[in-house]
């Protein structure tokens, strides 16, 4: 620092005090303190203050300090308590609200038909001062009753099961919390990142979610009880893939999922949440299996679709998995599989499954392998398969595409890959981060940023009225989407990146959409905060009414 | 030796070992910086049961991340960071943080001085007027005073706690010694 004339030096006399001048800084201090009368009354002033602050009382700290932290550890509860204070969801956002008014928004949003919801902004502007919304809906339905569409069916649901995940990272210092049962609570994990995707068990005592280093891009897996806070790491360090699931058996007692190493090695591991010692074990050793879904079974035992990529035709195995979790070494799944279903990959069973009229999706095509993992490079598309009488599935030969309009032109291009979510009620599905190969049928249709959402059970597949609206996505990149059944969805978009230095996290927004069709815009409701991520979502695997 | 009772750790499924080697890490932790972690929280926000709060919230979560300190002689900015984040989350949790002009707001900050708690911790006068001068700073503006004069931090490990580079450590430490001054001089503590 170089004192020009007339300067009154008040940052070096403020660093004199603690020492942290250069020789140089030192010199050029005392040199200008000799001949200013100014400064020296500053020095003196800075000093006279550094003493008082100094001097100031130091206290004991609370008797039951350390009762009070052994006690939060063990119950692993935040000693503010969310009962105590707003909840995070809402914190640092100028319009502070509780968590359950805004989460009771989305719930009564939820409980009105179709027709009603283009008239429900008083009630939900009056539960939602966190939330914003946009486009906003017509106070009055804008087509006349007689073309309002069919009513879709309006599930029932419960306002204590629906959740999502919140993460902050501030100065480097993160804090993942979790919304579930009105509660919000703090989560402990070795590794922090940002949630990516999440299952709740069917059972509603267990959630499932990732989350993705903002580095290294890996994926860390953990299971969490709702009931008691426990955390249980069941894998790390995984590559992502877009065909990586949290698939929990219909009693929840099992949950697969696939681990990817660092080599490109995929394989399916098992955790037992009801087992003695809950974990994770690992249940294929091919390097090229994936976990799909569960379905059906034996006593004693849950059958799980298991497929293996290959450079080609992917083969599909229906494997046994034991109650008690995978007692055995890994195995090549085609060495113990009950049945066999080449040229199929990734099965993936509504939540209804054992409802004879759920459908399946699955994927059909030729894959390869490159630099970003395993993929489709010919035919490769989604399709939907709804069960024989037998309760069966003609994986390989039945069903029609997901996108029902869509032409694969002849030389085989075609999907690449996309994501896929069932809602809980067995009708609707999405489809978003759909990599399409070939040329847009018709332009802009299918895009890579937009989400598909259709319904199986009334024939309402993907075509280009079938994409969420443009400004439900807007802005930001869609990372997770979880459906709650009719026509409500919630996407997890990420709108900023974190800052360089790290600062702040990444922020990312939950837009909860009621899907709207005809002239009526989708309705939006969003929840965010600066410098926070939120989502993804959650919802119930079995819910209450449908029709 | 301290122990906080912490029973088995719900984070993982570590074994007893390894569990066993945390908790002693953590209760040395806890020994050695639970006085000046909450007496640092107690001058940030003034009220001696929002700072046990504080300081409780910070320590337990000091023990979830614990496998995030890597460098034993990082444990004190490691904490001090996590301490500072945490009050400043209840500040603004609690509407407080307000710009110097609103004076309004700012009296909202001014410690309790009837019975209680409150009394009792600042019941010094001088005690009192000081506190009084630091609660009108800006946050950031009280916090590195406090690292800096009641803590002894050097800029460098100020920077650390607050995310800041070194330059700019001296330049905030700078521009509050001359609010602090001006404040200090309306109690009539110094010219």
């Amino acid at each position: 620092m170089t004192l020009r004339p007339g300067e009154h030096p008040d940052e070096l006399i403020s660093a004199s005090l603690t020492n942290d001048l250069t020789d140089a800084e030192r010199q050029d201090l005392a040199r200008h303190l000799a001949t200013c009368e100014h400064c020296r009354e500053t020095l003196a002033a800075f000093g006279a203050s550094r003493r008082l602050v100094s001097g100031l009382r130091q206290y004991d700290p609370p008797r039951d300090l350390a009762a009070r932290v052994g006690a939060g550890i063990e119950t692993a509860r935040s000693p503010l308590g969310w009962l105590r204070r707003p909840s995070a969801w809402l914190a640092g956002s100028a319009a502070l609200a509780t968590v359950a008014a805004g989460i009771l928004a989305v719930v009564v949003l939820s409980n009105l038909s179709n027709d009603e919801v283009g008239q429900a902004s008083p009630s939900a502007g009056t539960a939602s001062a966190s939330v914003s919304s946009e486009p906003t809906a017509s106070l009055e339905p804008s087509v006349p009753p007689s073309e309002q569409p069919t009513p879709l069916p309006i599930p029932s649901v419960d306002p204590t099961a629906f959740g999502a995940f919140e993460y902050t990272l501030r100065n480097q210092d993160a804090e993942l919390r979790v919304n579930a049962q009105l509660e919000s609570r703090p989560i402990g994990i070795r590794r922090y990142g940002l949630p990516v995707n999440a299952a709740l068990s069917p059972d509603g005592d267990w959630v499932a979610f990732q989350v993705r280093g903002e580095a290294s891009d890996l994926v860390d897996t953990y299971a969490y009880r709702i009931s008691d806070q426990t955390v249980v790491t069941l894998a790390e360090g995984s590559l992502d893939s877009p065909f990586s699931r949290l698939a929990w058996s219909p009693d929840g007692g099992l949950l697969a999922f696939t681990v990817i190493s660092q080599d490109d090695a995929a394989d399916v591991w098992i955790f037992s949440p009801k087992a003695e010692s809950p974990g994770a074990q690992q249940v294929t050793g091919s390097g090229v299996s994936y976990a799909a879904s569960f379905y059906g079974g034996t006593d004693g035992e849950e059958w799980l679709w298991v497929s293996n990529a290959a450079e080609g035709s992917p083969t599909t195995y229906r494997i046994a998995i034991p109650d008690g979790g995978w007692q055995s070494d890994p195995v090549d799944p085609a060495q113990v599989a009950l049945r066999t279903d080449a040229g199929t990959f990734l099965p993936m069973h509504a939540p209804t499954g054992v409802d004879q009229q759920a459908p399946t999706a699955v994927w059909r095509g030729e894959m390869a392998r490159d630099a970003s993992g395993w993929h489709f490079v010919r035919n490769g598309m989604l399709y939907l398969v709804a069960p024989g009488t037998d309760g069966e599935f003609a994986l390989a030969t039945g069903g029609t595409p997901a996108f029902e309009t869509l032409q694969v032109p002849s030389d085989g291009r075609a999907f690449s890959s996309a994501r896929f979510a069932w809602a809980p009620d067995g009708d609707g599905f999405a489809v978003w981060s759909a990599v399409w190969d070939a040329d847009q049928q018709p332009p802009g249709f299918p895009d890579e940023g937009r989400v598909y959402f259709g319904h199986a059970l009334q024939g309402v597949l993907i075509g280009p009225a079938q994409a969420l609206d443009q400004e439900d996505t807007a802005g930001g990149r869609v990372i997770n989407v979880a459906l709650a059944g009719g026509q409500y969805l919630a996407l997890t978009v990420q709108t900023a990146a974190g800052s360089e230095s790290g600062a702040y996290g990444p922020t990312a927004e939950l837009r909860i959409v009621t899907r709207n069709t005809g002239d009526q815009a989708d309705r939006v409701e969003v929840v965010s905060s600066d410098g926070t991520w939120i989502g993804p979502a959650f919802y119930p695997a079995e819910l209450d009414g449908g029709e | 030796m301290l122990s906080i009772g912490v029973g088995q750790r719900t984070t993982s499924w570590d074994g007893p070992v390894s569990a066993s080697r945390e908790r002693a890490a953590f209760d040395r932790i806890f020994e050695e910086f639970s006085a000046p972690i909450y007496n640092y929280v107690l001058r940030m926000v003034g009220d001696a049961d929002r700072a046990a709060d504080i300081a409780q919230d910070t320590f337990i979560k000091a023990y979830r991340k614990l496998d995030s300190l890597t460098d034993e002689n990082s444990t004190r900015s490691w904490l001090y960071r996590i301490a500072t984040n945490t009050a400043i989350d209840d500040m603004r949790r609690r509407r407080w943080i307000a710009p110097m002009d609103e004076d309004d707001e700012r009296q909202h900050d001014r410690p309790d001085t009837g019975p209680g708690p409150e009394a009792q911790v600042m019941a010094s006068m001088l005690d009192e007027r000081i506190q009084r001068a630091m609660l009108a700073l800006r946050p950031n503006h009280r916090q590195c005073l406090v690292l800096s004069d009641l803590q002894d931090m050097s800029a460098h490990q100020i920077g650390e706690v607050m995310g800041l580079s070194y330059g700019a450590v001296r330049t905030l430490l700078c521009r509050a010694r001359g609010e602090m001054r001006r404040l200090l001089a309306a109690e009539g503590l110094v010219r």
